[in-house]
């Protein structure tokens, strides 16, 4: 899944606020400027059985990071002390507003139905099979819950990485303790572990406070995620053809507009606002 | 749906079959299924916008401390170096046969002498790690000639701290075999294990670069509870006892404690001769054959204690359970002690 939707809407003096505080890294830091991790904050992160679909549909990751580290060095250049927009980053009362301007995400897109779908299968399962103890049930509500992130990933434009693989495969494994063992003590530290260890997919953070804190960090977006579900449930879900709130003017757009049976010209307005 | 019906309609083993796979939906769970509903919808929701949008926790930085001088900074490493130093220096010393100045000195047995002191270990192997990162912390950052003193006075320290965990390990291992394994001291060697590890990756960071670090770290934590999780152990517990009553090297086995246990001990505890293994098994077929959770919620531990029970159950009403395993070396008091147990 590739970063350019992160990276456009970033503003240019990012890179610049972001080089400062960690001078040992640079190249580091330019790669974590567009390190989609996924978080998986809910009832079980089993990625694998998403993680798979998108492994072969995205066969090259390093052309795309070094093109993403190009553009991120070419930002860099454009951010350096001295150019006429790169003042305000660099007073020290913007320092704060760097700080959350590096931490907050770009906003994400519009929900969609198969992300809705998962969300809600992962409840349904969960409210059948977690009520009466644990076990083989956790990796069943997994799979939904794992599906659900993968979507709305692959729908942000984000891709696998093998850290992210690994995240998630240690956080199927470390579900499957409880379908095993009996007892108290590991079961518990199995189940907290694999909740930080799916955190830390969605997540993707390198530095101890980002290993630390993403490890948590689910519990962060518990609120902006049922705020973006209501509101993406209430729009009506963004497929093109459907009738509801636009999502998106019109434009030119290439012939999968459902109006037309041939390659719409550019000049074309549509008759309908779908697209 | 549709077809399950159907089919289940047609035959009455094909019902039976849906009927114990399906969860029951009894109105009565109503407000608690309702609870997992909305959790299960929040929890996918905000799986979902984490992935979609995660917030970078990366860039939370930490202010890099103030680096000090250099003979600030290395003096207190150097002196605790020697002081470890000194410390394995008389553990080799005393392991190569000059035992009987120490028995001379402190009146320990050798036994005892070579069993004690694995806290007071943990909890020098805790310090050190946060010696180490504020060393890090504090460290001069000049040059090279200032990495190559970070290293060489780091360095030696995490090399000695592996040898105080390994000597610590050791301690343990004698406890254990005297008197028994018990979940406090299973959990404390794992813990001591990964400390351990956790050194060996500082000083593979030191060499290879820190980049990795904080990821390790916690991919070893994973992996830690993974494996503790895999072992089983209550399952090693039980087993352990069990064969130190089997080879005699205790005069009872300790009831009152491994009664406790979980089903994942049933299969050890299963080879003890009659009158222990129905007092210890009581409890536990209890718990195993008489709760009715559904195949959804039920660990493969728990199904294979309930086979055993099922084919071997617990014999008598455990009326006379209170005279079995009271001789016992429970958690290590014998009372010939002066009762000073530290786990």
């Amino acid at each position: 899944m590739s970063d350019q939707p992160s990276e456009a809407s970033r503003p240019p003096e990012r890179p610049g606020g972001a080089d400062t505080p960690r001078p040992p890294e640079p190249p580091a830091a330019a790669e974590a400027a567009g390190t989609p991790a996924a978080n998986e904050p809910g009832p079980s992160e089993a990625r694998t059985a998403g993680a798979t679909p998108a492994d072969t549909a995205r066969p090259s990751p390093a052309q795309a990071s070094d093109g993403r580290r190009q553009r991120a060095q070419a930002a860099q250049q454009a951010g350096q002390p001295g150019s006429p927009w790169q003042h305000g980053a660099g007073a020290p009362a913007a320092k704060d507003d760097g700080m959350t301007a590096r931490l907050r995400p770009p906003p994400p897109p519009l929900i969609r139905p198969a992300v809705l779908g998962s969300v809600l299968a992962t409840a349904l399962l969960s409210a059948l099979f977690l009520s009466d103890g644990l076990g083989v049930n956790l990796l069943i509500v997994a799979v939904p819950a794992s599906l659900a992130a993968f979507f709305a990933a692959q729908a942000a434009g984000r891709r696998l990485r093998p850290w992210t693989a690994t995240w998630a495969v240690g956080g199927l494994a470390l579900l499957a303790v409880p379908a095993l063992r009996d007892a108290g003590w590991p079961t518990f530290l199995a189940v907290v572990s694999a909740f930080a260890l799916g955190s830390l997919a969605l997540h993707g953070s390198r530095s101890w406070p980002g290993v630390l804190i993403g490890s948590l960090g689910l519990f962060d977006s518990v609120v902006p995620g049922i705020i973006w579900g209501v509101r993406g449930y209430a729009h009506g879900p963004a497929v093109p053809g459907r009738t509801g709130a636009p999502p998106c003017a019109p434009r030119r757009w290439p012939s999968y507009c459902w109006w037309s049976s041939e390659p719409s010209s550019p000049a074309r307005t549509p008759r309908s606002p779908n697209c | 749906m549709v077809f399950g019906t159907l089919f289940a309609s047609a035959d009455a083993a094909f019902a039976e079959l849906l009927s114990s796979l399906m969860p029951e939906a009894s109105v009565g769970a109503g407000p608690w299924r309702t609870l997992l509903f909305a959790l299960g919808l929040a929890g996918a929701l905000a799986a979902a916008h984490a992935a979609a949008a995660p917030v970078r926790w990366d860039g939370l930085t930490v202010r890099p401390g103030k680096p000090r001088g250099r003979a600030e900074w290395a003096l207190p490493l150097i002196v605790l170096n020697l002081l470890f130093a000194a410390f394995i220096t008389l553990q080799l010393v005393v392991l190569f046969g000059g035992y009987d100045k120490v028995r001379d000195v402190t009146g320990l047995s050798h036994a005892e002498y070579a069993r004690q002191g694995f806290w007071q270990l943990l909890w020098a192997t805790l310090l050190t790690l946060l010696v180490i990162a504020l060393a890090l912390r504090w460290a001069p950052r000049g040059g090279t000639g200032d990495r190559t003193l970070v290293r060489s006075v780091l360095g030696p320290l995490c090399v000695l701290t592996l040898v105080v965990v390994a000597s610590a390990l050791r301690r343990m291992d004698l406890y254990v075999d005297e008197y028994g394994l018990t979940r406090l001291r299973i959990s404390v060697a794992a813990m001591e294990l990964w400390l351990g590890v956790v050194l060996i990756l500082i000083l593979a960071a030191g060499v290879f670069g820190a980049r990795f670090l904080p990821r390790a770290v916690a991919v070893s934590a994973a992996a830690g509870v993974l494996a503790f999780g895999l072992i089983s152990p209550d399952g090693l517990i039980a087993e352990q006892n069990v064969q130190r009553f089997e080879d005699g090297r205790s005069t009872s086995i300790d009831i009152d404690y491994v009664k406790d246990l979980s089903a994942d001990a049933v299969p050890a505890l299963d080879r003890l001769p009659e009158p222990e293994r129905s007092c210890a098994l009581r409890f536990i077929q209890n718990d195993v054959l008489h709760d009715d959770t559904p195949w959804y919620a039920t660990s493969w531990g728990e199904a294979r204690a309930k086979e055993i029970l099922e084919k071997r159950p617990v014999k008598g009403d455990g009326s006379d359970c209170y005279r079995v395993g009271r001789e016992g070396t429970g958690d290590g008091y014998e009372p010939d002690d002066d009762g000073y147990d530290p786990y």
